[in-house]
């Protein structure tokens, strides 16, 4: 029927053409992929230099109406090459194969700030992630997961399992240690510090750029990397709708070996009389009467479920010569493997371009999310709200329920049942953000665009937590509750004009003005309440409450402005050049530094276009590049880090009521020099082609100092101040990356992709003033005290795990002088210093979290309408300080039967764990662990159904499953854990556009404490096209 | 026509210029500075809080200088008390210390803030107008404050650099240890001013706990006990006495009750720092009763004594009562009780 429509339509156009004497002439024909010969629904075809456009129907025919003297017709669609066609005088069909454009990266387009330009045309090294390679498969929740493993110098650290959980990116190692270390995203030309949350499904594509070259000009906030963020817009061509939905089971992946509840007393009791002084008492811990108790609970499988998650994103988009949307809305859900945890993310987007002539053009781009999480705290402390602490330690021969339902709590107050505390402690977060920019283009000459965009960001992050008069605490307090608000507004404006010129075949020239101006402002509110007559209020009637524990208020602003230029220039499409430089002032500096300059410089080389390289026949493209630049970081904590700040506080002077009073805060004397850390960097790059390029390969080495580090310098301390925000010292990054896309098997029927990647990076601190940075962790135990166990010392690199060198358990017998006090079973430590004694001066370096290389693996295959892909990444070479085995081994697990007695001598676990001996500390080697490993982290099928009806014209439906096997000789959970980077990045701040970083994240990483239990997905998802 | 359109541009761009400004002065909404905190007699009366609060800082459940570290540092490290906690405290009891031990660190960090915010506020008062007496009064008390910070510092490390203005903290230069002679003069002067500026005792209304002519003499006293000039001690010690013998000062009647819950304050006190359990309270006084104390539940316990041990006492030995007399729990305080102290 169609097909005679068509052809009727042909006839009756025919008629008309030459009725109207050759004005148009109608052309028909099909469009398919050259490979398969599958018509190719949807594809646009045009007339050059004409608005006449047609899209080809379900089987791929299109009828179009020529205008006469016009022989080109220009065929595109998303995937394919974009191909002209010549049509002789007189023809009226065509066929059109296009080939896929997979293999062809050369041509693609690449976003580059402020701009585009042609892959094959870039000077610096920029890694590009297509939204096909983001959202294939798996339980991908947001950008970071869907970075991993994907682009080379590219680290993304799931810092927690948890639902939500907070993940840290780094491009090309650390840059700074107090300042955040996370790239900046820009999503749709407007900069975020959390791009990293939105909807991966509305992805077009990521640009990462990773040189300075590449990233300078965005100046100040280029110098961890820039994410340039591409959601998907309206088309010309039919209308689509799309679903693409996934339903997952979670479960935890294998536990701890825990003692059962009788070794667990026994083990007690003798560890009770080992202690000194308690030799002589055989019960001290247990009696009698309750080591005959059978209670046996297993908190961990208390505390867990099968997780789920699930997401449904619809989309739809069209486009007509003048209008193109993209509409699109997505659920996300998890319900987390530890009860009482989930994350959900309700989100929409409208994306509008429109034309409103050859001249002007215009655009929206509307982002609406609510985030809704039910969250816990890991942020590796002791404190009652780190949930997992209690699960992993608390004494399995207490019940969780009594016989009449209610908690098992013993006497004696050693916390609450861990269970009670999971699932009684409330704490929901509510993160909203509404994002909108819109862009005017002007196009007033050939070669001459300028574009305004002006947007605003509104965020809302809300955390309300109550602890019922039935948990531990709520009980004492008769219910406690907390909310705190923070809402953030951002507004961006900024200009550019850009020109392009070409003078004849030779010389090809573009340059870039631009204005930019952001203003963040932040306020928080929040309050405390105890004393409830009733649990039914929750946090949501805090005035119902008789006490008020706590209430503030505040309110910041942050500005940035900034002028940028670049310019381009390529002589013989063979010889490349791109300068840029950025000038910008930010509002957190001293009046006299807020202003600094960031340049650029590349070159680049397309050695294919000269005969000598293409008469060695072994490239198919092969391309030089070298780059240098500045960019800066303003990225320090707090609004005002360059004044002096006072803080209130407050005393009782009569024991009744408080009187409230101010002091200076130790923390900011002030500094009036503050200025910007500023990072410089070499690099240079070779991107080869092998084989037609069905072999990409990109190598880049570089090289990156960072100076001006801005630091809290130690001060000293009887200068009353302990801190000051300064800019001291310098470190540096080198690396090298290799990218590898290979086509290996480009059949009709089977295909067989590969992309590896793989990066080594080299940090090392070169100065940090005049003393060692130490940073502390929490104590494992709330009877020892907290000890530093990281350094950030000159020569090292950062995430240098510092104490003692551990050296087994001493032996009956042994005198080891430099522990007097040692008895027999007590660890032994190495006297590093030499002195005859253990003390502080013996601790050193015992571990490095810095990977020796990280690495990405993955392989596609297709064959007919399957697919499959297998996603490998791993890490070498970095260590984990594990403290929850500290705790375990001591008393938990049945590590602890293994530990040294009169009769068990051949161990390297001392007689009483490492808190009650003489001389030492708990912080040694004896807890660094190499945490290297291999994670099979996705395996996806997936069989497309391609439809000939009317109604759906694709469906691809698949399974996955992700973290199947991880290859590691960590003992922990998960190797991939970051406790500090945690603590130090709380969601709540993350939503209110709060730098994250801070000196912890950067130099204590590589700490594994109390961390949400890993998991391991299975998932079936589908994704329709109509 | 491409001028026309050169116009649209320029009228596009034309809002970006009217906005485009490059001034970067940040406006300060919530934030107090160097700049605006110091500039009226409320102003000053809120700092001068400020030097009380350091003397027991982080207040809720603190535990820096006189809210918990101090006792570490003066009574664990001798026959007062006894740590079995692993770590830095059972360093101190067992003499096994060394420098890295994070109670001389800390002592020594909020000792000097103390001189530190003292010197500040003395830096600042000159400007401000205010009542002179009034600023006599407040002067009186920083330099009390400063003066008892000065007296810890040398009780526990003797020599130590001596400060008494306020220097840019990025420049303190690596300042000499002054002999402690030194230093106690500085402690004299600042004591004489509070005898000679300072009231007998303070109204409830202007609060209770602040530094009296009588704290300074007893400070005073004890510097010149210290320096074992006796002499001098006497006149301080006999200015005590004599304003005991005026009523300011009264022993209470029986010792049990002097650190009984119920006592908060009474005239047997020459200088203290006062605590209330919800916002203001301190490591020391909210782990020292016993953990199922009314006001102050749920505490893990520090300082206290073992239950062991208290029930050695004979219940007819009245030094059992000294222990926890009158600090109310949930529970009986009797043999059977678990809610004891450190357990």
């Amino acid at each position: 029927m169609t097909k005679f429509l068509s052809h009727f339509l042909v006839l009756f156009c025919t008629f008309l053409t030459i009725e109207s004497y050759a004005q148009t002439r109608a052309v028909n024909g099909k469009v398919a992929d050259a490979a398969t010969g599958s018509p190719l629904s949807g594809a646009t075809i045009s007339v050059k230099e004409s608005n006449t456009t047609s899209v080809a129907d379900a089987n791929g025919d299109f009828t179009v109406q020529l205008p006469s003297g016009n022989t080109t017709l220009i065929v595109s669609f998303v995937g394919y090459d974009t191909k002209t066609v010549n049509l002789d005088a007189q023809q009226d069909s065509v066929n059109v194969l296009m080939s896929s454009s997979i293999g062809n990266q050369l041509s693609d387009v690449v976003v580059v700030g402020y701009g585009t330009q042609k892959r094959s045309d870039l000077t610096g090294a920029i890694t590009t992630v297509k939204a096909s390679e983001l959202t294939l498969g798996g339980t991908v929740s947001n950008v970071g997961q869907a970075l991993r493993g994907k682009a080379a110098g590219v680290q993304v650290m799931q810092n927690s399992n948890a639902p939500g959980g907070s993940i840290s990116i780094k491009v090309r190692g650390p840059n700074s240690i107090n300042s955040s270390n996370e790239p900046l995203y820009v999503v749709d030309g407007m900069p975020t510090t959390n791009g990293i949350d939105i909807n991966p499904n509305d992805i077009e594509s990521m640009d990462i750029l990773k040189d300075a070259s590449a990233a300078a000009i965005y100046g100040a906030r280029g110098a961890n990397g820039v994410v340039i963020i591409t959601t998907k817009r309206g088309k010309t061509g039919k209308p689509q709708i799309s679903y693409n939905g996934y339903y997952g089971v979670q479960g935890i992946t294998d536990h701890y070996d825990m003692l059962s509840g009788k070794e667990y007393m026994q083990l007690a009791n003798d560890l009770y009389r080992e202690r000194e002084g308690k030799q002589d008492q055989e019960y001290g811990v247990y009696t009698e009467s309750q080591l005959r108790s059978d209670v046996n609970t297993d908190w961990i499988k208390e505390a867990t479920r099968k997780g789920t998650i699930s997401s449904h994103t619809v989309q739809y988009q069209s486009g007509g010569e003048y209008t193109k949307v993209l509409g699109s809305v997505g659920y996300f859900g998890q319900q987390g493997v530890l009860k009482n945890t989930n994350f959900n993310r309700f989100s929409g987007r409208i994306n509008v371009d429109q034309k409103i002539n050859d001249f002007i053009k215009t655009g929206v781009s509307m982002y609406a999310q609510r985030i809704k999480s039910n969250v816990q705290d890991y942020g590796g402390n002791i404190l009652q709200s780190n949930v997992m602490l209690g699960i992993l330690t608390y004494d399995p021969t207490v019940p969780v329920y009594n016989k009449d339902g209610s908690f098992g709590r013993p006497p004696g107050g050693r916390g609450d049942n861990p269970i009670a505390n999971l699932l009684l402690r409330e704490n929901d977060l509510t993160l909203d953000r509404l994002n909108g920019v819109a862009y005017l283009e002007v196009k007033p000459m050939k070669d001459l665009t300028g574009r305004i965009n002006v947007g605003t960001e509104i965020g809302h992050a809300f955390t309300g937590s109550y602890l019922p008069r039935s948990s531990y605490q709520g009980s004492i307090d008769n219910g406690v509750a907390n909310t705190t608000d923070v809402t953030s507004n951002r507004q961006l404006l900024d200009a550019t004009l850009n020109y392009t010129k070409d003078f004849g075949e030779e010389h090809s020239f573009g340059a870039l003005a631009g204005y930019a101006y952001e203003m963040t402002t932040t306020e928080n509110r929040t309050i405390g309440v105890k004393n409830f007559s009733t649990d039914v209020f929750g946090f949501y009637n805090v005035g119902a409450a008789s006490t008020i524990t706590g209430v503030g208020s505040g309110k910041g602003e942050y500005k940035l402005i900034s002028m940028f230029g670049r310019l381009n220039y390529s002589y013989l499409d063979k010889y490349l050049v791109t300068f840029t430089i950025r000038r910008d002032g930010s509002s957190k500096f001293g009046a006299n530094h807020r202003w600094g300059y960031f340049p650029s410089g590349a070159f680049a080389w397309k050695m294919d276009k000269e005969e000598f390289i293409q008469n060695l026949n072994t490239f198919s493209s092969l391309k030089f590049r070298v780059g240098y630049g500045r960019t800066g970081n303003d990225q320090i904590p707090g609004n005002y880090p360059f004044l002096d700040g006072v803080e209130p506080t407050r005393v009782t002077y009569d024991g009744t009521t408080n009187t409230g009073g101010t002091h200076p805060s130790a923390t900011s004397p002030g500094n009036d020099d503050l200025k910007w850390e500023t990072t410089t960097q070499y690099n240079v790059g070779l991107d080869m082609g092998f084989l037609k390029n069905r072999i990409l390969v990109t190598l880049d080495g570089y090289y990156k100092k960072t100076t001006d580090l801005l630091l809290a310098r130690s001060l000293a301390l009887y200068s009353g101040f302990t801190t000051q925000n300064a800019n001291i010292g310098s470190l540096e990054n080198r690396g090298i990356e290799v990218d590898v896309t290979s086509h290996n098997i480009t059949g009709s029927k089977f295909t067989w992709d590969s992309r590896v990647n793989f990066s080594m990076n080299r940090n090392k601190v070169l100065d940090v003033g005049k003393t060692d940075i130490f940073l502390t962790s929490s104590k494992p135990q709330g009877f020892v005290s907290e000890e530093q166990f990281a350094v950030i010392r000159a020569g090292e690199s950062l995430g240098s795990l510092f104490g003692y060198v551990y050296d087994g358990v001493i032996q009956e017998g042994e005198t080891y002088t430099p522990q007097p006090s040692s008895l027999a079973g007590d660890p032994k430590f190495v006297d590093v210093n030499g002195d005859g004694i253990i003390n502080s001066g013996d601790r050193t370096i015992i571990g490095s979290a810095m990977p020796k290389f990280i690495y990405g693996l993955t392989n596609t295959f297709n064959y007919r309408n399957f697919d499959l892909s297998i996603f490998f990444h791993g890490s070498v070479g970095n260590d984990l300080l594990n403290m929850s085995r500290m705790n375990l081994e001591w008393n938990r697990t049945t590590d602890a039967l293994n530990r040294w007695t009169p009769t068990n001598t051949n161990t390297d676990i001392p007689r009483n764990g490492f808190y009650y001996m003489k001389h030492g500390g708990y912080i040694n080697s004896h807890f660094i662990e190499r945490a290297s490993f291999l994670r099979m982290k996705n395996v996806t099928v997936g069989y497309t159904l391609h439809s000939r009806s009317k109604v759906i014209n694709s469906a691809r439906l698949y399974l996955a499953v992700e973290n199947l096997f991880t290859l590691t000789k960590y003992s922990g959970w998960d190797p991939e854990v970051d406790t500090k980077a945690y603590e130090s990045n709380p969601s709540q701040s993350n939503a209110a556009g709060t730098p994250k970083g801070g000196q912890t994240a950067s130099g204590g990483s590589g700490l594994d404490f109390n961390s949400y239990p890993a998991m391991r997905t299975a998932t079936i998802g589908i994704n329709l096209n109509f | 026509m491409k001028n026309i359109r050169m116009k649209y541009l320029l009228l596009a761009f034309l809002p970006v210029m009217a906005f485009s400004c490059t001034k970067l002065e940040p406006r300060v909404y919530s934030d107090l500075t160097s700049e605006n905190a110091y500039l009226t007699e409320s102003d000053i009366d809120a700092a001068l809080t400020g030097v009380y609060a350091d003397i027991a800082p982080y207040k809720g459940d603190g535990w820096m200088y006189y809210n918990g570290y101090l006792v570490m540092t003066t009574d664990y490290t001798t026959d007062m008390g006894f740590s079995t906690a692993a770590g830095d405290p059972s360093k101190l009891s067992d003499l096994t210390y060394d420098d890295n031990n994070r109670y001389f660190r800390y002592n020594w960090q909020y000792m000097y803030q103390v001189i530190s915010n003292a010197n500040i506020l003395l830096s600042k008062i000159d400007a401000v107008p205010m009542d002179d007496a009034k600023k006599q009064s407040v002067i009186a008390q920083a330099r009390f404050l400063r003066a008892l910070s000065y007296r810890d510092l040398t009780d526990a490390w003797g020599p130590v650099p001596l400060i008494t203005e306020v220097i840019p903290p990025a420049e303190a230069p690596a300042l000499p240890l002054t002999p402690v002679a030194d230093v106690d003069k500085v402690i004299i002067e600042d004591c004489k001013f509070g005898i000679d500026n300072l009231p007998e005792s303070w109204a409830a209304s202007d609060g209770l706990s602040r530094a009296t002519k009588g704290a300074s003499a007893a400070l005073l006293a004890n510097v010149y006990l210290r320096a074992h000039d006796y002499q001098n001690a006497k006149i301080y010690v006999d200015m005590i006495l004599a304003l005991r013998d005026k009523g300011v000062y009264k022993l209470n009647a029986d010792f049990k009750n002097v650190w009984s819950e119920s006592n908060k304050f009474d005239k047997g006190f020459i200088f203290c720092i006062l605590h209330e359990p919800a916002l203001n309270g301190g490591e020391i006084t909210n782990h020292f009763g016993p953990t199922d104390n009314k006001e102050v539940p749920g505490r893990w316990q520090y300082y206290g004594v073992s239950l062991d041990f208290w029930r050695k006492y004979s219940d007819s030995d009245p030094r059992k009562q000294f222990f926890y007399y009158n600090y109310e729990g949930d529970a009986a305080r009797d043999d059977n009780t678990e809610n004891g102290f450190f357990i």
